[in-house]
C-alpha cells in the first residue's frame, strides 16, 4: 500500500510547480508581446516628435507641404497597423497589466497625431480627410462590441479603398486621458462608438456611415508624395 | 486585461485538474509493479446473487459464465432473483435450476423497479458468507472469482472487492466510447485503491462479505446507485473496498445514445443522492470524508460551474457574432474578416491546450497499462470524439439529472 500522505502531498507540490511553471510561461509570453509593442511604441513616439519638428520647420522655413503630408500619412498608417496588433495582443492578455498602460500611451500618441494632422491640414491646406474613430475600450456590452466591430470594419474598408486620402485614427475614449476627454467632449460625444470627420462632422449611428463615404468620395483630393 | 472572475474560475479548475492528474501519475509510479497483483486466496464457498428483470436475451449467457467459473462447483451457489419479469426470463432460469442443483431461482413478489431490492433478497437467502453480486447482462472471466476472493480473506476490514469492467461489444461508436471510458475508470479506480479510496463496487461483478453487508444494512433500495452508496456506508463503518485489476467482467453497455443518456442520468442522480446522504461525513471518517466526499462534491461543483461558464461565454460569443454580422450587413461591409481569427494565444488558451494534451496522454497511458491495444491504435476517431464531445456532454447530463432529482421525476 502506498504511503497515502506522501502521495497527496507530492501531488500537491507537483501541481503547484506545474501550475506556477504555466503561469511563468504565460507571464513570459505576455511580457514578450508587451516588449514588442513597447518597442513599436517607442519608434512611433520618436516618429511623432519628428513629425512635430517637421511641421515646425515647415511653418518657419516654408518647406514642401507635400513631403510633410506624405510623412504624416505614412506615420498615421503605421500607427493604425500597430493599433490592430495592439488590439489582438490586448485580447489575449490575462495576467499582466502593462499592455493597458501601453494602450493609454498609444491613445496619447494617437491624440497627438490627430492634432498634428489637423494642424498640417490647416497649414498646408491639405486635401486628406481625418477620420477619428472613438470607441469604448473597457466593459463594453455585447451590443456596443458588435456595433464597434461593424464600425471598425466599415472604416477599415474605407481606408483600404481610399488609402492616403484618409488618415484613420482609432482612439479609445474611456482611458481617462484629460486631453482626449476635452477634445472628445467638445464634439458632444458621450456614448461610444463615434466618428469625427475632419473635425466638423460627428457620426454616431451605423446608418450615417454611408454619408461619410459620400463625403470622402466627393472630396477634392490631390495625390500626396509616396514615401518608401 | 486584469483577471476577471471567469479567469479565476478557470485557473481554479486548471489547478484541480493538474492536481488530480499529478496524483494519478504519482500513484501509478509508486505502485506500477503491483497494479495487476492479487493476494492468493483460499477456495471457500461463495453465493452469487444475480438480480434479473426482463433479461431473456442475456440471462442464459450470464448463468453459463457463472457456471463456467474456474471454481469448485460444490462451493458455488447461484441465486437468480427475478424482479417480476414480463418476458421469458423466469422460464429460462427454471430450466437451469432443473439442470444444475447449485442454481436457485427466487421470484420477487413485486417489481421493485431497481436492482437493490432483489439483490437484498438474494443476499438474505445466500448460504455462504462470501456473496458475489452479478448483473444479468455481464459475464465475468473464468478466473475472476479466484483472483478476487483473496482480498477479502487477507484483511478482515475489507468488506467488498470490485474488478475491471470491460465493454463486451465494441462495434458501434457509442460502445467504443464507453469502452474507452470504462478503461480509464478501471485504471483510475485501481490507482485510488492504492490509497484506500475505492468508492464504488459496480453491479456487473463484485464480491462482498455477507456479514459486513448484513451489519451495515444491505443495499439502499431508495438509491439509484446502490453500488456506490453501499461502499460509502462500508467506509463509514470503518470497512474498506478493494479493486482487483486483473479480474475482469464483460458487461453490455448501452447501444444507443438514448440508453446511454438514461443510464448516466441514473448514475448522476444516484451519485448526488449518496453525496447528500453522507455529506455530514465530510472531513471525517478517513479517506471517505477527507478525499472521496470532497472530490465528489468538487467534481459536481466544477461540472456545474464549468457548464455555466461555457454556456455564458458561448451565448455571449454567439450574440456578438450575430449582432456584428447584422450590423456589418446593414452597412454593407465584410461579415467576416481575418482579424476575427485571433491567433495570439492567451494564458487561458495555453492552459486549456496543455490540459487537453495532458488528459489525452493520461487516457493513452490508461489504454497502454490495461493493454487495450485496439483502443489505443485503431480508434483514433473515437478517441477524438471521446476527448471532446463525449466528455463535454457530461455536464449537460448532470444538469438534467439534478433537475430530475429536485423535481422527483426519475425512475430506474
Amino acid at each position: 500500500m502506498v504511503n497515502k500522505k506522501n502521495a497527496f502531498w507530492q501531488a500537491l507540490i507537483a501541481a503547484v510547480l506545474i501550475f506556477d511553471l504555466g503561469l511563468m510561461l504565460g507571464v513570459y509570453m505576455e511580457n514578450s508581446r508587451t516588449g514588442f509593442i513597447e518597442s513599436s511604441l517607442l519608434n512611433s513616439e520618436i516618429n511623432s516628435v519628428d513629425q512635430q519638428l517637421l511641421q515646425q520647420i515647415n511653418s518657419n522655413f516654408d518647406i514642401d507641404c507635400k513631403l510633410a503630408e506624405a510623412k504624416l500619412i505614412k506615420f498615421a498608417d503605421q500607427i493604425y497597423e500597430e493599433a490592430q496588433t495592439l488590439e489582438k495582443y490586448d485580447e489575449s492578455t490575462d495576467l499582466t497589466t502593462t499592455l493597458k498602460t501601453l494602450h493609454k500611451r498609444y491613445d496619447l500618441l494617437r491624440t497627438l497625431l490627430w492634432i498634428q494632422s489637423t494642424e498640417l491640414k490647416k497649414t498646408c491646406n491639405s486635401s486628406y480627410n481625418i477620420i477619428v474613430y472613438i470607441y469604448q475600450y473597457t466593459d463594453a456590452t455585447v451590443e456596443t462590441r458588435s456595433e464597434q466591430s461593424a464600425f471598425s470594419r466599415y472604416l477599415s474598408d474605407l481606408k483600404n479603398e481610399y488609402g492616403s486620402k484618409i488618415i484613420l485614427i482609432p482612439i479609445a475614449g474611456d482611458t481617462g486621458l484629460d486631453s482626449l476627454n476635452l477634445a472628445v467632449e467638445s464634439y458632444n460625444i458621450k456614448n461610444y462608438p463615434g466618428v469625427i470627420l475632419n473635425n466638423k462632422q460627428v457620426i454616431r449611428n451605423l446608418e450615417d456611415l454611408s454619408t461619410l463615404k459620400n463625403i470622402i468620395k466627393n472630396s477634392q483630393f490631390s495625390i500626396p508624395l509616396t514615401l518608401p | 486585461m486584469a483577471m476577471s472572475i471567469i479567469e479565476l474560475i478557470f485557473f481554479v479548475y486548471t489547478f484541480l485538474s493538474i492536481y488530480m492528474l499529478s496524483l494519478f501519475v504519482i500513484l501509478y509510479l509508486q505502485s506500477r509493479k503491483e497494479m495487476f497483483s492479487y493476494p492468493k486466496g483460499k477456495v471457500e464457498p461463495v453465493s452469487i446473487v444475480m438480480p434479473c428483470y426482463n433479461e431473456q436475451k442475456n440471462i442464459g449467457l450470464a448463468i453459463e459464465s457463472l457456471l463456467n467459473l474456474k471454481y469448485p462447483k460444490d462451493m458455488l451457489e447461484i441465486i437468480i432473483v427475478d424482479d417480476k419479469s414480463t418476458d421469458n426470463s423466469v422460464n429460462i432460469v427454471r430450466n437451469y435450476e432443473k439442470k444444475y442443483k447449485n442454481v436457485r431461482l427466487i421470484v420477487n413478489k413485486r417489481n421493485s423497479g431497481g436492482a437493490a431490492e432483489p439483490t437484498n433478497i438474494g443476499i438474505k437467502a445466500a448460504k455462504y458468507d462470501y456473496v458475489a453480486v452479478a448483473d444479468s447482462d455481464s459475464t465475468p472471466d473464468k478466473d475472476a472469482l479466484l483472483k478476487m476472493i483473496g482480498f477479502l480473506q487477507q484483511d478482515e476490514k475489507v468488506g467488498g472487492v470490485t474488478c475491471s469492467i470491460q465493454v463486451k461489444h465494441r462495434s458501434k461508436l457509442i460502445e467504443k466510447l464507453q469502452a474507452m471510458e470504462y478503461t480509464v475508470i478501471a485504471f483510475t479506480r485501481k490507482l485510488l485503491d492504492t490509497v484506500d479510496s475505492v468508492y464504488v463496487t459496480p453491479g456487473p461483478f463484485a464480491l462482498y462479505k455477507k456479514s459486513v453487508l448484513m451489519e451495515i444494512g444491505l443495499f439502499d433500495v431508495k438509491n439509484m446507485t446502490q453500488d456506490i452508496e453501499i461502499v460509502w456506508r462500508m467506509l463509514k463503518n470503518d470497512y474498506k473496498a478493494r479493486m482487483c485489476l486483473s479480474a475482469k467482467v464483460h458487461s453490455v453497455a448501452p447501444k444507443t445514445w438514448k440508453g446511454w443518456w438514461k443510464q448516466r442520468i441514473r448514475w448522476n442522480i444516484g451519485g448526488t443522492q449518496t453525496l447528500l446522504k453522507h455529506k455530514s461525513l465530510v472531513l471525517r471518517k478517513g479517506m471517505l470524508g477527507l478525499f472521496i466526499i470532497p472530490i465528489f462534491a468538487i467534481s459536481l461543483f466544477i461540472g456545474l460551474i464549468g457548464l455555466g461558464l461555457f454556456t455564458y461565454l458561448f451565448i455571449r460569443r454567439i450574440m456578438t457574432y450575430y449582432l456584428t454580422i447584422k450590423y456589418s450587413a446593414a452597412v454593407e461591409t465584410a461579415i467576416f474578416t481575418f482579424n476575427d481569427f485571433n491567433l495570439s494565444l492567451s494564458i487561458l488558451n495555453f492552459f486549456g491546450i496543455s490540459l487537453f494534451i495532458l488528459g489525452t496522454l493520461f487516457v493513452i497511458m490508461s489504454f497502454t497499462v490495461l493493454k487495450e491495444k485496439e483502443l489505443r491504435n485503431n480508434s483514433k476517431f473515437a478517441l477524438l470524439i471521446f476527448l471532446t464531445i463525449y466528455l463535454a456532454i457530461y455536464p449537460i447530463n448532470l444538469i438534467v439529472s439534478l433537475y430530475k432529482l429536485t423535481t422527483g421525476k426519475y425512475s430506474w
